[in-house]
């Protein structure tokens, strides 16, 4: 039984544990360390693989939970990955199989919009200026970690298959 | 459903909601024990990596740091004395000693570096003592003041931040102005003639606003051909952990 439970959570603390590490401040030669987009690109391809792993409430706690810990503005995340999984949940067919050229430009685009959204809404109401160097850097290493997100998470989400 | 919580959300953090903020800091506390565990190998590999850096240059620290040791050891026979001439003056005077601040260290929880807002956030708040605009500093100088408090977190505004305005003074051209944060730099504020100002002199905080402690660390006045700009001493990035000076705490002045 408790085995089980366990064997059920990994996956949810799979999610929070890059949340936490996407978050703790790490200084390497009294320099900031400037890290990937991580919980966004590993919610993201969970969703793609296997949609019915997160319900939409616990879609709703883990972006809620990322927005307060990122101190900026709380629910654009949520909404964002509740459409993606709408339109994963629209899409979705057992016939076909993901693509990942296709993937990885859906997520690049997705990416771009939520990072221009969750930009502009911060400038406008929380900070007075971007780091748009430190956001464009992170935006390149995400994109580039993608396909190793991808194929680790596609292991993991057959394993813990819903 | 959860589009409609979501979009309450936001709404709530435009208008800058104060439960909202409360949550976000109790947020942050309540993870703390977890970012420091996740943040653990990382500062490991981080300090053997310095450790390393310094052993290859462990001759030329020590011979820097002998120098140094010379000249200090001359500064602490000249301190000797003034402290015991002191002594003598407040006796003579009967002037009892009021501990009137005292200096905790905290730890960096979260550094939002991506919003550039130049805020950090450390696990100190109200439970602490740590009250309002309390000064936060490293060994090398000021970083920032508390602008938000929490039960166990605070959020500090650092001197990067455009809305940072601190009162200082030069030490050695005793000019009294302000500076404003300026992402890596500090701008110049209310003062006449800033060219008078010496390059690569110290520039130190004043009591002058009320709530900052004279004589701590900012930086250093750097002067180009058109302009004239303050380079400070510490960063956020010095370290993770950080010194809070805390005044007029209860218990200190109940004795």
């Amino acid at each position: 039984m408790i085995h089980h439970l366990i064997f059920r959570s990994i996956p949810y603390f799979f999610v929070v544990f890059f949340i936490f590490l996407e978050f703790t401040p790490n200084y390497f030669f009294e320099s900031q360390v400037i890290k990937p987009y991580m919980f966004y690109t590993v919610l993201y391809c969970w969703i793609i693989h296997d949609f019915k792993k997160f319900s939409i409430v616990w879609i709703l706690i883990f972006c809620t939970f990322y927005d307060l810990i990122q101190q900026e503005i709380v629910g654009i995340t949520s909404i964002f990955f509740l459409i993606i999984n709408y339109l994963q949940r629209k899409e979705f067919n057992d016939l076909i199989s993901l693509e990942f050229k296709e993937a990885w430009i859906k997520f690049i685009l997705s990416l771009t919009m939520y990072l221009c959204v969750f930009s502009f809404a911060s400038l406008f109401s929380v900070n007075n200026t971007l780091a748009l160097k430190t956001i464009t850097i992170s935006f390149v290493l995400s994109v580039m970690i993608f396909p190793l997100f991808f194929s680790v998470i596609e292991k993991l989400s057959r394993k813990f298959k819903s | 459903m959860c589009i409609i919580v979501s979009i309450i959300l936001i709404v709530l953090s435009i208008n800058n909601n104060s439960r909202l903020n409360i949550l976000k800091l109790n947020t942050i506390s309540f993870c703390k024990p977890v970012f420091a565990f996740i943040g653990k190998p990382f500062n490991f590999l981080n300090d053997t990596f310095t450790f390393f850096s310094d052993l290859k240059n462990a001759k030329l620290i020590n011979k820097s740091l002998l120098d140094e040791n010379r000249i200090l050891k001359k500064q602490v026979n000249k301190n000797n004395f003034l402290l015991l001439e002191n002594y003598r003056l407040k006796n003579l005077l009967k002037i009892t000693d009021v501990n009137y601040a005292r200096k905790i260290t905290a730890r960096v929880i979260i550094d939002p570096y991506r919003g550039d807002s130049s805020v950090i956030y450390i696990d100190v708040g109200k439970k602490d003592s740590v009250k309002i605009n309390d000064i936060v500093f490293n060994e090398k100088g000021l970083i920032g003041r508390v602008i938000e408090l929490g039960n166990y977190s605070s959020k500090v505004l650092t001197i990067f931040n455009q809305n940072s305005v601190i009162p200082v003074v030069s030490v050695k051209t005793k000019k009294s102005f302000f500076v404003k944060g300026n992402k890596n730099f500090l701008n110049l504020k209310h003062i006449e003639n800033k060219f008078d100002l010496e390059h690569g002199e110290t520039i130190v905080t004043t009591d002058a606003a009320g709530y900052f402690k004279e004589n701590i660390n900012i930086g250093r006045v750097v002067k180009t051909l058109n302009e004239v700009f303050i380079y400070p001493f510490a960063k956020k990035s010095d370290s993770i952990y950080v010194n809070v000076l805390i005044f007029e705490f209860k218990k200190e002045f109940k004795d």
